[in-house]
């Protein structure tokens, strides 16, 4: 018997998307212990909690054949970042995510892997509607929301953020991607 | 962590243990939701019983071992998990066992679990030692430490995190499998 993670692996001109990896762990741990760079996101205050988060990421593929991936910068092959889909427990409904490790803000590295992570949610997963919880500061997040067309849907009360904004992203059709064509994908 | 993780099956004469998946989270969450929880750092609300739960799962991906659930033989139900653990900021490797019915207590099903378990970690992972972390106030769990023939270690390291101080430390021993 074994337990099946059927993680693809995604590509950008710049970037690998694929599944975790133990070797994962210290980048982002470093990244979940930096308030100053993580609160938007979800700070966890120590390793173990941050490991718990770490094993939750795979442990949410399994349920729902979707997570974060890690971001792989292609030319030194450096995780550099999360991005994907998530939605667990108490969530309102699939949100794509974005998360950029330390060195990585300001080549547009976020852009560039929610937008495949998106597509694939479209195009592989069938889904048709996406949205994505911002805290509301979190002015970085907003702006690059709103560069990949997603717009201010409502404010709600978030089970472990709190007070989060709601951004909608545009549907399939309206970034042009027709259902129909949808790739056949085994999973 | 694509493809695949071994996913051992054990049995005993009356249960079958089978590790965490996707389809005990729900399960799982109900008990770490309820007071029976209390020792295990609940009650949890949903959210974090449910993330909680991925977390076991991700642990087999991540160490190729975890926490095994508990189901009655000729039933698919999990009705506790038990077995070894090792998550971050342990110092050393765990036999953890929970109950999530009541209904279930006073059969043994926990130790006869936590043997197999015990045995597979011994055996097969090669752990020549391993830890069970109780509260104190956790008289049943402390009984099936003692059926398991585990002695008190007032030696051991703690996993350092808050509100630990206190927790009883109980050993086992690869020699003697001193169940009773």
């Amino acid at each position: 018997m074994t337990l099946s993670l059927a993680i693809p692996t995604l590509e950008t001109p710049r970037l690998i998307l694929r599944g975790p990896e133990p070797e994962d762990f210290e980048p982002l741990c470093a990244f979940l212990l930096d308030h100053e760079r993580s609160w938007g996101f979800g700070s966890e205050k120590d390793r173990p909690k941050a490991w718990r988060w770490f094993a939750l990421s795979i442990g949410h593929w399994a349920l729902h054949g979707y997570g974060y991936f890690t971001m792989e910068w292609k030319e030194t092959g450096t995780p550099c970042g999360l991005t994907g889909l998530w939605n667990p427990e108490g969530w309102p409904e699939p949100e794509v995510g974005w998360v950029l490790f330390e060195g990585f803000e300001g080549k547009g590295v976020a852009f560039e892997g929610a937008e495949r992570a998106r597509r694939w949610a479209y195009e592989d997963l069938g889904m048709t509607t996406l949205t994505s919880n911002i805290v509301p500061g979190n002015t970085r997040s907003v702006a690059l929301a709103e560069r990949l067309g997603a717009r201010f849907e409502r404010a709600y009360d978030n089970v472990e953020m709190g007070a989060e904004h709601l951004y909608r992203h545009p549907s399939p059709r309206e970034l042009g991607i027709d259902p129909d064509d949808r790739a056949e994908v085994g999973v | 962590m694509s493809g695949t993780v071994e996913r051992p099956v054990l049995q005993t004469e009356r249960l079958i243990l089978r590790p965490f998946e996707a389809r005990d989270v729900e399960a799982g969450a109900d008990y770490l939701v309820s007071d029976r929880s209390v020792y295990m750092g609940g009650p949890y609300n949903r959210h974090d019983a449910w993330e909680h739960c991925c977390h076991l799962i991700g642990h087999w991906a991540v160490r190729g071992f975890g926490l095994f659930v508990i189901c009655l033989k000729g039933t698919d139900e999990a009705i506790g998990d038990v077995g070894p653990f090792r998550p971050e900021g342990w110092p050393e490797n765990e036999i953890g066992w929970g109950l999530w019915q009541p209904h279930y207590e006073g059969h043994g099903y926990v130790t006869e679990a936590a043997q197999a378990t015990r045995r597979f970690a011994f055996d097969v992972l090669g752990w020549d030692t391993a830890v069970s972390y109780i509260d104190p106030d956790n008289a049943r769990s402390i009984a099936v430490a003692k059926r398991l023939g585990c002695t008190l270690d007032k030696q051991a390291a703690l996993p350092d995190l808050p509100d630990w101080e206190g927790t009883l430390v109980y050993r086992h021993s690869v020699t003697g499998d001193g169940a009773q």
